[in-house]
């Protein structure tokens, strides 16, 4: 899922990086002291679920929870995804420090939109949780394979499609169970980042 | 009960399928060669390797790609600590210094050198995180 250093063209990473430091700053204004135990418990998850790697078609693919956190976290779920991001780039060279823009706006986008598909009125909160945990994975890897096509590997674009669309279900299948579980303990978290 | 079976179940699984490119050198003289795995199992098939001399930043000394069983060989041809970057293209890199000395009958031997073990990489990013949330409390727990 990550892009990594010297792959895309460099109009789209510093394009990338400045609407990802735009968005930092946005959603991240004005937390409160109760949102930063949050962010940090679910910063904590993603960054020990990406190391949880399944070999599939000869490459190697991860869960990432972008949906989860979308649901729990809302806008703040993207200055913790680019938090966990440069963590991750540091330590475990996943992607790189020039891709990190674009890693934050692919997966960023896929929090938002899974956050999006929550606030949905008048629908089960089990439905919205699968497709918000398969959002999550499949609009970064739709931005992913849009941003390689421009950058002339174009070709990719349906291979890399194919390989995420199991990651998804497998990452929907995890997210409703994730909420069924927050509804049974604790209900009261789920509506959090609707307020 | 049930939080401590989770939290066993995530570092347990975390390590085995740890999402982590490793480098493993074997001798073969005069070449060396790099088994490239993820965590230790499954092989990086096809990845994009490039191998730096002592002392080159910009130039690689030989570049090309692991095979379909996650290997990459090369013939040093001096002492010293050369740079072994393996790239899978999918968000995915590992860089291994390596030390290459010769011995008296003239054979060549590569030590792959890990800087981190993943459990130490793993255990440093949460404690960071750990850290970052706490100061981040603090400062906005703080009374204006």
């Amino acid at each position: 899922m990550h892009v990594a250093d010297g792959i895309l063209s460099t109009e789209i990473s510093v394009g990338a990086y400045a609407v990802s430091m735009a968005a930092v700053y946005a959603l991240g204004r004005r937390i409160e002291p109760e949102e930063v135990t949050r962010m940090g418990l679910l910063s904590a998850a993603s960054f020990v679920v990406s190391l949880i790697h399944f070999p599939l078609a000869g490459t190697s693919v991860h869960l990432g929870l972008f949906g989860l956190i979308g649901i729990l976290l809302g806008r703040r779920a993207f200055p913790v995804i680019f938090a966990t991001l440069l963590f991750q780039t540091l330590l475990f060279q996943h992607g790189g420090l020039l891709s990190l823009g674009v890693n934050a706006v692919n997966m960023g986008a896929g929090a938002l939109l899974a956050w999006g598909i929550w606030l949905l009125p008048g629908l089960p909160q089990g439905a919205k949780a699968f497709v918000a945990g398969f959002v999550g994975v499949m609009t970064p890897a739709l931005l992913m394979a849009f941003e390689f096509s421009l950058s002339g590997y174009g070709r990719g674009f349906y291979y890399l499609m194919a390989i995420y669309l199991v990651v998804a279900a497998v990452e929907a299948a995890l997210t409703m169970a994730a909420v069924a579980y927050f509804r049974r303990v604790k209900p009261g978290i789920l509506a959090l980042s609707q307020a | 009960m049930t939080k401590k079976f989770i939290c066993c179940a995530l570092f347990s699984t975390a390590s085995l399928w740890a999402h982590d490119l490793q480098v493993r050198m074997q001798q073969a003289p005069p070449a060396v060669v790099a088994h490239t795995t993820y965590a230790g199992s499954e092989p990086v098939a096809y990845a994009a390797v490039l191998v730096y001399a002592p002392g080159q930043q910009e130039t690689e000394y030989q570049n090309g790609r692991t095979d379909a069983n996650g290997v990459f060989s090369f013939v040093p041809d001096r002492e010293g600590e050369w740079r072994f970057v393996v790239d899978d293209g999918m968000g995915h890199r590992a860089e291994t210094p390596i030390t290459v000395s010769t011995d008296a009958a003239g054979g060549v031997h590569g030590t792959a050198h890990g800087p981190m073990s993943m459990g130490l990489k793993l255990m440093t990013g949460l404690a960071i995180i750990v850290g970052v949330t706490g100061f981040l409390y603090g400062l906005k727990s703080r009374p204006r």
